[in-house]
């Protein structure tokens, strides 16, 4: 306790926030923690420090006691006058849901190209074979012809010498 | 306002380290199931968040001073900072101070009706670099109307070559 008072009489004077601020006093950019509850995304809280509302958001996710969690980051432009937003996180079971289908989309997809992978190549052996028989065939045809030719010159000419 | 004596006690495994947090997990806790978003005050239990409580102060925002809340620090120990606030409106704070840090979002609490945490660093007089975070939780006796603001700080000192 006495250290307490002792630190709380050193605090005497202080300088703005280190996070940046607009002119109206407002933060330039926050962080919303919202949940999803009766069909609708309410803020939960807001920070100032983006670690720290991630952090928040994936501790209430882990809880399991939240639907969907997400991050949202509010970024006011001063030069603009905009609000830009964005969402940085999102977590809770629905997203889980959704991821998992995604993994599964993902793995599906993956089968079905190492599937096609396997057919395109059997394919191409298959014509690669037909394409060799093919070549080979001019080969084999002409061989039998001069078979023939050899076959008949024999026959021809033992009738000839008879 | 207090320092962190949280951040040299050992504490049990899965307990939340942050001042923030905690008491933001503790407020959660108070709110009841179809009885509005905010807690009320008379449900906190100093003795249910003793290790938070020493680092908490309240603001009023009842009645006519709901523009410009009036401080009314919670804890007694926090004397030798207490004495020069309560009971003045946030806006006649001590400029510069962590108080008045802590409570400067105020009426940005009481529009977007949420629990708010900034933080930030200041010098202090002996020029000291100090870090500081805080949160203020709206707070409500009937569920709807926001009350005051139950607010925590607490700071570090960091050592500067």
């Amino acid at each position: 306790m006495a250290r307490q008072a002792q630190t709380a009489e050193r605090v005497e004077t202080a300088r703005p926030a280190a996070a940046p601020l607009s002119s109206s006093g407002a933060l330039s950019t926050s962080y919303e923690v919202q949940i999803f509850r009766d069909k609708r995304w309410r803020i939960d809280s807001m920070f100032d420090d983006k670690s720290l509302a991630l952090y928040e958001a994936r501790r209430m996710n882990d809880s399991g006691r939240y639907a969907c969690v997400r991050v949202v980051e509010e970024y006011f432009d001063e030069v603009s006058g905009q609000t830009k937003l964005g969402t940085i996180y999102r977590g809770g079971r629905i997203e889980h849901a959704r991821q998992t289908d995604l993994d599964d989309a993902i793995k599906r997809r993956n089968i079905k190209q190492q599937q096609s992978g396997a057919e395109f190549a059997a394919a191409a052996d298959a014509s690669a074979k037909h394409k060799q028989i093919a070549e080979s065939r001019p080969e084999l045809v002409l061989g039998i012809a001069g078979g023939i030719v050899l076959l008949v010159g024999a026959v021809a000419g033992a009738l000839l010498f008879k | 306002m207090l320092g962190a004596p949280e951040t040299t006690t050992e504490r049990p495994v899965g307990l939340e380290r942050r001042l923030v947090f905690r008491l933001l997990s503790h407020w959660r806790t108070l709110i009841v199931e179809g009885e509005g978003d905010f807690p009320s005050f008379a449900d906190v239990d100093p003795s249910a968040m003793p290790d938070v409580w020493p680092f908490c102060f309240v603001l009023d925002t009842a009645t006519d001073c709901a523009d410009d809340p009036i401080v009314r620090i919670a804890q007694p120990s926090a004397a030798g900072l207490a004495g020069n606030v309560i009971g003045k409106p946030v806006s006649e704070l001590p400029d510069a101070t962590l108080i008045a840090q802590a409570c400067s979002y105020a009426q940005e609490v009481l529009r977007k009706r949420v629990p708010i945490s900034r933080g930030g660093d200041f010098i202090r007089r002996d020029g000291m670099r100090v870090l500081y975070r805080s949160i203020l939780l709206p707070m409500s006796d009937d569920g709807e109307n926001i009350a005051g603001l139950l607010g925590a700080a607490n700071f570090r000192e960091v050592k500067e070559p």
